[in-house]
């Protein structure tokens, strides 16, 4: 009597497209045989007989068989299977994603931190509006040494939007300039007299604020300071003089 | 809950959509296009529509799967940028060991892979030649101050480059042939030249940092006269620009 359920329902699964559900259409058919047949047992039916009442009681094996077809639709059967490839493969992407990006496993973290621990430029700082961003410059101290002057003086760039690395390529690119002339450009490092001993990116690696300060080593007392970003579509320059009180 | 067939294939998806979307911001999000490394360059370098002028991607000669760089020119309003970009494995990313982006507004002259590249407006220019002048420099600092004591110069030589029109805003000048030969010291190419001729010494080295403290390279701007010819053979212009030993010597 085994055989003749098997048989039964291999004809039914034969009939649904979709292979790769057979056999789970096979476990449910057996557990309702099984059920069925259990329950005529239980009722006091001999073997034979309640496997055969059990097996008519399935129904027409071309009837359940185009019935379960539809409700296992093969082109959903297979758009499902191609889903799960896609989870596998973009859960292999992001091995290699973190595996080559493992140096920078930090940098999201660290962004976040700089983001948060952001101050945002004071009130006297001066302000200009660059394509996509909003720059901020103000001069700090101002201090007489032995040797001349030491200045400090703070950048401050609010970026649109956090895609990208950061407006670190830019700031480099500025250009410096006092009352007594231009001074090196921010990528020509120059701890000499008229240069500047460090630029110090106070938060250059974050999402939307960054902000740098620089270090200046002057022979002479500057009335103002300048930076310039003579380039593109949208090229600012931003001056500040010393506020009242410095030396 | 169970989710039907159409449940769990939603779900997939949107899983699949949000690794992907974290793969790209754990890269960087890389670009796949030269258009999207100059969007990507001009939002951080504050240059909007950025647009490429000039690429040239390189095979460096590499053992096993070679980087290969791609170099970019780009311009926005009256700036010109040059960056490189590296793939590897399939993604590109920023490159900036042998170029950090330099940018100028109308000419900016930078050496990559053996040529010169200039920019500019150069619609009306059928010919140009490049003058290189190199020196021996030996630039003498004190080593407590930073102060420069001294300036030796030596050996003088020329070079001059007949151009390449690559297109209307830009010309090359190659300056090299790559040959084994021109990679040894005595070697009197342009590349040679700018990587041993150029030096940075000390003085008044304290007595306990004498040892490791040699000669180094030196970062100099090297004079370039750009003479721009027109169609019938007159001179449209000459450019008095200048190249780094930096980029001469780093220019792959």
């Amino acid at each position: 009597m085994a055989d003749n359920f098997s048989h039964w329902c291999n004809q039914v699964t034969d009939l649904v497209r979709f292979a790769p559900d057979h056999k789970a259409i096979a476990q449910e058919l057996q557990a309702h045989y099984e059920d069925h047949k259990q329950a005529l047992l239980d009722l006091g039916y001999d073997e034979e007989t309640a496997a055969q009442r059990s097996l008519e009681a399935m129904g027409d094996a071309q009837e359940v068989g185009a019935a379960l077809n539809r409700v296992h639709s093969y082109w959903l059967g297979l758009l499902w299977q191609a889903s799960r490839v896609l989870v596998v493969l973009a859960l292999a992407l992001v091995l290699v994603g973190l595996w080559k990006s493992r140096d920078r496993v930090e940098d999201p973290l660290l962004r976040t931190q700089s983001q948060l621990a952001w101050e945002a430029p004071p009130e006297t700082a001066v302000h200009t509006r660059a394509y996509n961003a909003d720059v901020f410059w103000d001069l700090l101290t101002l201090d007489e040494t032995p040797e001349g002057w030491t200045a400090t003086a703070r950048l401050w760039v609010q970026m649109d939007t956090p895609l990208g690395f950061g407006p670190g390529d830019a700031v480099r690119q500025m250009e410096l300039r006092d009352d007594q002339g231009p001074l090196p450009r921010l990528d020509r490092f120059s701890d000499t007299a008229n240069g500047f001993s460090h630029v110090s990116p106070t938060a250059d690696s974050s999402w939307t604020n960054f902000s740098y300060t620089l270090s200046l080593t002057l022979d002479h007392k500057p009335a103002w300071v300048e930076v310039a970003y003579p380039y593109g579509a949208a090229p600012f320059a931003l001056r500040d003089t010393w506020k009242e009180g410095t030396p | 809950m169970r989710l039907s067939r159409s449940g769990k294939i939603l779900r997939n998806l949107l899983v699949s959509a949000l690794l992907a979307v974290f793969t790209a911001a754990a890269l960087g999000f890389p670009p796949l296009t030269v258009r999207q490394m100059c969007r990507q360059v001009g939002r951080d370098l504050l240059l909007p529509d950025l647009e490429p002028v000039y690429e040239i991607s390189y095979n460096l000669p590499h053992i096993g799967s070679p980087p290969r760089r791609t170099f970019v020119i780009a311009k926005s309003g009256p700036t010109y940028a040059a960056f490189q970009f590296q793939q590897d494995k399939g993604f590109y990313s920023r490159f900036y060991t042998t170029l950090p982006p330099r940018l100028a507004n109308d000419h900016l002259l930078i050496p990559r892979f053996g040529s010169l590249y200039l920019t500019g407006d150069f619609a009306d220019v059928s010919a140009a030649t490049a003058q290189v002048t190199v020196q021996k420099t030996t630039v003498w600092q004190d080593y407590m101050t930073r102060q420069q004591t001294d300036i030796q110069l030596g050996e003088r030589a020329v070079y001059t480059y007949n151009c390449v029109l690559e297109n209307d805003q830009v010309l090359s000048f190659c300056y090299t042939e790559e040959t084994s030969a021109n990679n040894h010291p005595t070697s009197t190419t342009l590349r040679n030249v700018a990587d041993h001729w150029y030096r940075l010494s000390f003085t008044n080295i304290p007595e306990d940092r004498e040892v490791g403290l040699g000669t180094q390279s030196l970062d100099w701007e090297i004079p370039v006269d750009v003479t721009l010819y027109g169609a019938d053979g007159q001179v449209l212009d000459t450019l008095h620009l200048t190249a780094s030993v930096y980029d001469l010597s780093w220019d792959y």
